[in-house]
């Protein structure tokens, strides 16, 4: 203990140096020539958001980019964060073909990197396929997509809600649903009526 | 009761006059089992109040129910949803007669802050209240001091009080229709 004060007052000039702040981030590194290179035409747009590489393909080519990013060495984005979705209804730019945005983030654990796959549903076929055959962990995030926004995912193996009664009719995270409900909540049968 | 001025035998030690209500209600009160319906911060609050710390059993009420058919006082305690909602009406129908029910915190008695589709805003709504506890959460000396209401009302010191409702629970059909 008697030497403790001596290494904090030591640490304090390595941690105020400009070399020891830097340190790498993950999604910066990545090869974006590669990149393209590899997912070629399915790769739509390649954004850098923040600091995170985002890749926009089209909904058809998502499970391929998905298998390219899972298999390929120099990715090998073996786990997958989330899968979400965006209702864009109540944007100024709103147009029914990009009604919903599905989000895929997986993570490479081998190269600590991250990517963002981004794909849009139109809203006359909220459909999408799914990527459980890539990622078993897809299947209950899935569920949850489809429970709050309505997207259903092909291919995927037991498409039920997650976290909303089996009953229930809407998908509540859609921007046209409101925020107290449609009164559902109200409809419950009083215990004495029930006695 | 003026009963031992009547019938003299009834005088002397060893004696004395009460209602049944009376017994049968100081047997009740105190030995209360509860059924814990915790499902949110509160739940802690309350398995704090059952700890040695407050210690709930100095009324009696320290015999945990998991089973509603055992229990007669149901706690809720924590936000309920509509997928929970069935669930608490179904286990409040199966417990035996008398029971009594306390609603613990801002979320099980008026939703709490939150004011969205699946918060049931206040379990009054569907089953009868009898204790309300504010707080959020509340600390345990508020559940206690429910419990002891809760002993009044058994023992008949304070009326149990009559249950009515507005006729539609919260407005939030309303609200929807002019969303």
């Amino acid at each position: 203990m008697a030497d403790a004060p001596k290494s904090a007052a030591a640490a304090t000039p390595a941690a105020a140096s400009p070399a020891a702040k830097k340190f790498r981030f993950a999604e910066n590194d990545l090869n974006h020539d590669l990149l393209k290179q590899k997912l070629g035409t399915a790769l739509l747009q390649l954004e850098v958001a923040g600091e995170q590489t985002v890749l926009h393909v089209a909904r058809e080519n998502v499970v391929s980019v998905l298998q390219i990013l899972h298999q390929d060495a120099a990715f090998s984005f073996k786990m997958l964060t989330d899968i979400t979705a965006v209702d864009n209804m109540k944007r100024e730019d709103f147009e029914p073909a990009k009604r919903f945005k599905v989000v895929y983030t997986v993570y490479s654990i081998e190269h600590a990197r991250r990517v963002r796959v981004e794909t849009l549903v139109p809203e006359q076929d909220p459909t999408c396929p799914s990527a459980h055959a890539i990622y078993k962990g897809a299947a209950w995030v899935e569920r949850e997509v489809f429970d709050m926004f309505g997207i259903r995912f092909t291919g995927h193996p037991d498409l039920r809600r997650v976290l909303s009664p089996d009953y229930y009719e809407y998908h509540p995270l859609r921007k046209d649903y409101p925020l107290t409900g449609k009164g559902e909540r109200d409809n419950f049968v009083r215990a004495e009526e029930l006695a | 009761m003026g009963l031992e001025q009547l019938i003299p035998s009834l005088t002397g030690d060893g004696f004395f006059t009460t209602q049944v209500n009376r017994v049968i209600g100081w047997a009740r009160k105190n030995s209360l089992w509860p059924y814990p319906f915790g499902t949110a911060c509160c739940a802690i609050e309350m398995m704090a109040t059952l700890n040695s710390r407050y210690d709930l059993s100095r009324f009696g009420a320290e015999v945990i129910r998991f089973s509603p058919r055992q229990s007669d006082l149901l706690i809720v305690s924590g936000r309920i949803t509509l997928k929970m909602m069935p669930v608490l009406t179904e286990i409040y129908q199966q417990m035996g007669e008398p029971k009594w029910v306390i609603s613990m915190g801002a979320c099980a008695s008026t939703g709490g802050v939150f004011n969205t589709y699946p918060q049931i805003q206040g379990v009054d709504q569907f089953i009868p209240v009898d204790v309300y506890i504010p707080g959020c959460p509340p600390r345990p000396e508020s559940l206690i001091d429910a419990l002891i209401k809760i002993q009044q009302i058994i023992d008949g010191q304070v009326e149990r009080h009559e249950f009515t409702r507005p006729d539609k629970p919260s407005g939030a059909l309303e609200q929807a229709k002019k969303n």
